[in-house]
């Protein structure tokens, strides 16, 4: 399990985490989404041990993950901006990355060969980003991680082996309990592998939850009242967003569906239905409480 | 998975030196030509049958270690540590090596290696290329070979240690080579610039006093690390087979030390170091403040100097008190210069001007303090006299040069007598200062009689080791060399005393002289029994029949006492360990040394008619002399 307890990190007196804590149970997909500056990234780079946090602790299976070796060999690392040796090959990488991890696999590496179809021997800085992208994925699941943490993994990489990627990553955390961490914008994509979810927001951990838990605990009610009879919401209902085309009422409600749809059964509506939120809706909701919303600019 | 900790790691290791085989594989090359030039020129020398010996060996491999091996690692160290540590100036770069599962102490023992070992290389390619020539043509010195392994290999860590150091202390890798120069010169470039400060307020302090030159470790290193000779007589040169040694390797061994510090030092700080300074000019807070004021320092005391000079001295420097104001205004500017140089630097940006009065008023504050601090002599290093006790020898430069210690009667006296014309330089000071006013364009309109200026050195070597100087520009007038209470006369009474003639002769009796004889300035081939010519000077001495030259040729000195003759005596002097120095003295020929001229004379050097010309002020006769 990986455990960031209420870390702050500060630059210059920019603090990028405040108080930030996250629990990524083991054998799943984790999901750490957020705005642009949020300190998604921050937090990964805790994470693999890049960074110390200013306080708060960052734990690996219990232990703090910076300076311990034996710890970050548990980790691959998949970085939105990768670094590879310059003038280095695909091959030269392989070498170096199989003298650091113990776990590091050489019959994968000579499986994926297939998958990927990259030119081994060719130097890294002279394919495309998608590629180069492939080859940070190629490497690092050779690994053979237990915990995989991937900032931004996808971009760059076209659909086809976007879908592979994601199906090989699956593959390995159902047949060999590996966890996976990762970061992204792409929250349809997220919606479908992720099975846990924490959303960040100016340094800090705003909810964190279970994809269904938290499918389960924000609801949209759909209503049609009667003409003029537009009703007055009880005050223990949280409302998060309200609006209204024609008479058709659109409710964005923090709770259980069936208690929220039982309260407003009260009123009489004409029509009334509840309805599942997507990730992105859930993420688009939570942060508009924090005001960060879509802003209506007329140019 | 990793269960015990590891200090080293192959793959990282094998990595550095893959990756940077150009770099050691380039400088192997190129340093293979030395082996290549050796073996043309041994092969030439032992077709003309001159087989060279081990000496030779240990000679060539002392010479290339003590003169080119500093500065090339110096340069060379600098390379390596960029490359090896250069993944700590990208963010990309610092996020990769910090993922590896290894901790910090593992990656700082690799890397460092790693850059040991590429310096390394070029010495073991060129060193094992010499070994086999030696051993091929017979000449091998074991000795000399292990001495120079060891000497490369502590000048490697030194240097490599302080260019680590560096690399810690930098984000940013256009810093790293302009710290490290910064570091190798800072004190010497401080000394010099506080030197000159000394100098522009107070008389008598010499600028060349290097009391910490050991923190300039290349300058120490030339000065001290040397090929030494053992009983090189001429004639048993080369039949001794220990005669040539490296002289000071204790010093480099000390320095050796000193890099293990350094690298020690730069371990406990890379540890603390944070990977997001990548890029950053400094890479630990709390040193940002060091880096902007000691900029401002360092650009106050070079810049403000050169300005006070450019704009003010140039016209008034003759009265120091009059340079303070100025001084101090020039001295702010350049430290305000600095310390908005470095402000922007570690910024990297433009506007730092906002909120900084407060810095910029210390910096000018410190300015004044400066200034204010070395004019005023607060630690009173112009009026510093050292007391009769606290010295153990003493040199005198001025009219003449004597060197003489306190543990004789005599020395004593003559300690004291220069203490006495110390005091008296320091109580004309006013005089001094001026006389040097009439310096620019008055001198010989000014005054009637013959005058110059006399530079004076007194070097006093003190009993706790340590060594005062002091060196003064002093006028010396014709009517004051006869009067006993002014520095000119002491001066001119002390050169003409029987120790200080005897001394100006500066030829140890037990050594070999050869005499050449110079006339006008050019030497004729004239020789003659060197050694009774010497006697002679020597019995001239003793009877006070030298003089000393006070007044240059252009002030009529030459025509009344002396000939435009020069006794030129070069010798050889056995040194305490037992090893030999050349050294040369001279003697300007004049009308009272009686026994040198019938000696001249006697032994072959001239003949009667020739020294009667020159004594008549006629020179004619060497055009026959050139022919």
């Amino acid at each position: 399990m990986i455990e960031v307890k209420n870390i702050v990190k500060t630059f210059d007196g920019f603090t990028a985490l405040d108080g930030a804590s996250i629990t990524v149970p083991d054998g799943g997909v984790y999901g750490l989404v957020g705005p642009n500056g949020a300190g998604k990234s921050t937090i990964i780079r805790h994470l693999t041990g890049i960074y110390a946090p200013d306080s708060g602790e960052v734990l690996v299976e219990g232990e703090p993950v910076y300076e311990n070796p034996a710890k970050k060999a548990l980790l691959a690392v998949i970085p939105d901006d990768w670094f590879y040796f310059p003038s280095s090959t695909i091959f030269d990488m392989m070498r170096f990355y199989r003298g650091f991890y113990p776990n590091f696999d050489g019959n994968r590496y000579e499986k994926f060969k297939e998958v990927f179809s990259l030119p081994e021997k060719s130097p890294i800085r002279r394919m495309s980003k998608g590629m180069q992208k492939q080859a940070a994925f190629w490497l690092a699941m050779c690994c053979r991680p237990k915990y995989l943490i991937l900032d931004e993994p996808v971009d760059g990489l076209d659909p086809v082996m976007r879908r592979q990627v994601w199906s090989l990553m699956m593959s390995d955390v159902t047949e060999h309990g590996t966890t996976v961490l990762v970061s992204s914008h792409n929250l349809r994509e997220l919606e479908d592998v992720c099975d846990h979810v924490g959303i960040m927001n100016k340094g800090r951990v705003l909810l964190e939850r279970s994809l269904s838990d938290l499918q389960e605990n924000i609801v949209k009610l759909q209503a049609v009242w009667k003409p003029g009879e537009v009703p007055v919401l009880p005050r223990e209902l949280e409302v998060l967003h309200t609006s209204h085309v024609g008479r058709v009422y659109t409710y964005i409600v923090r709770g259980k569906a069936q208690e929220i749809t039982r309260q407003l059964q009260v009123h009489q509506p004409l029509m009334l239905e509840a309805l599942p939120l997507s990730l992105e809706e859930i993420f688009i909701y939570e942060l508009g409480g924090e005001q960060y919303a879509v802003k209506e600019i007329i140019l | 998975m990793q269960s015990k900790r590891s200090f080293f790691n192959k793959a990282l290791f094998r990595k550095n030196l893959t990756r940077y085989w150009p770099l050691w594989g380039g400088m192997s090359i190129a340093g293979s030509f030395i082996p290549l030039y050796m073996l043309l020129e041994l092969s030439t020398r032992t077709s003309l049958g001159l087989a060279p010996g081990p000496n030779d060996f240990a000679e060539l491999l002392y010479g290339a270690v003590t003169i080119f091996a500093p500065t090339f690692l110096m340069v060379y160290a600098l390379l390596c540590a960029m490359l090896v540590w250069n993944y700590l100036y990208s963010p990309r770069a610092v996020g990769l090596m910090h993922t590896l599962p290894v901790d910090r102490t593992c990656l700082f023992v690799t890397n460092a290696l790693s850059g040991l070992v590429m310096l390394g290389i070029p010495f073991l390619v060129v060193g094992g290329l010499l070994c086999l020539l030696a051993l091929a043509f017979g000449f091998f010195n074991l000795l000399a070979a292990v001495n120079t392994v060891a000497a490369v290999i502590l000048l490697a860590v030194l240097f490599f240690g302080l260019a680590t150091l560096c690399a810690m202390l930098t984000g940013h890798t256009a810093m790293l080579p302009a710290l490290y120069l910064l570091l190798n010169f800072l004190a010497a470039l401080l000394e010099t610039m506080v030197g000159f400060l000394n100098q522009t307020f107070l008389m008598g302090i010499p600028l060349q006093s290097m009391q910490l030159q050991f923190l300039t470790p290349l300058l120490q290193i030339y000065e001290n690390f040397t090929v030494g000779y053992l009983d090189m007589e001429p004639a048993s040169a080369a039949s001794q087979e220990s005669a040539v040694y490296l002289q000071g390797l204790g010093t480099v061994a000390l320095y050796g030390l000193a890099g293990i510090g350094l690298l020690a030092l730069s371990w406990l700080l890379y540890r603390k170091r944070q990977s997001e300074r990548a890029g950053d000019i400094v890479a630990y807070r709390p040193l940002r403040p060091v880096f902007r004021y000691g900029v401002a320092l360092l650009s106050a005391l070079t810049l403000g100097p050169l300005l006070e000079s450019a704009f003010w001295a140039a016209i008034y420097a003759d009265i120091p008190s009059s340079n303070l104001l100025p001084m101090i205004v020039c001295m702010a500017i350049a430290g305000v210069v600095g310390y908005y140089v470095a402000s922007m630097l570690l910024e990297k940006s433009l506007r730092v001007f906002k909120g900084s009065w407060k810095g910029v008023l210390a910096v000018c504050a410190g300015a004044a303090v400066i200034c204010l601090t070395v004019s005023m002599d607060l630690f009173g290093l112009e009026n510093k006299i050292p007391a009769l006790d606290e010295i153990q020898k003493v040199t005198l430069n001025g009219f003449t040069c004597m060197t003489f210690e306190t543990d004789t009667a005599e020395g004593r006296q003559l300690t004291e007598q220069t203490l006495d014309i110390h005091r008296s330089i320091l109580a004309d000071k006013d005089y001094i200062y001026s006389m040097d006013r009439s310096k620019y364009g008055y001198r010989d309109t000014q005054y009637d009689e013959k005058w110059t200026y006399s530079s004076v050195w007194i070097t006093y070597y003190l009993t706790d080791g340590s060594t005062l100087e002091r060196g003064y520009t002093l006028p010396v007038f014709e009517s004051r060399l006869q009067n006993a209470d002014t520095f000119d006369g002491k001066l001119y009474q002390m050169a003409h005393s029987e120790e200080a003639m005897l001394q100006q002769l500066g030829v140890p009796e037990d050594s070999v002289p050869q005499i050449d004889v110079y006339i006008q300035g050019a030497e004729y081939g004239l020789s003659g029994n060197a050694d009774h010519l010497m006697d002679a000077l020597r019995q001239d001495a003793r009877e006070g029949n030298l003089r000393t030259s006070v007044f240059p040729y252009w002030e009529g000195e030459a025509t009344d006492d002396f000939y435009d003759v020069r006794l030129h005596i070069s010798f050889l002097a056995k040194r305490d360990d037992g090893s030999y120095t050349g050294s040369a003295e001279s003697v300007t020929l004049c009308s009272t040394m009686t026994h040198t001229i019938d000696a001249l004379v006697a032994e072959g050097y001239l003949t009667q008619e020739q020294m009667t010309s020159i004594q008549d002020g006629d020179y004619a006769f060497i055009a026959d002399l050139e022919e």
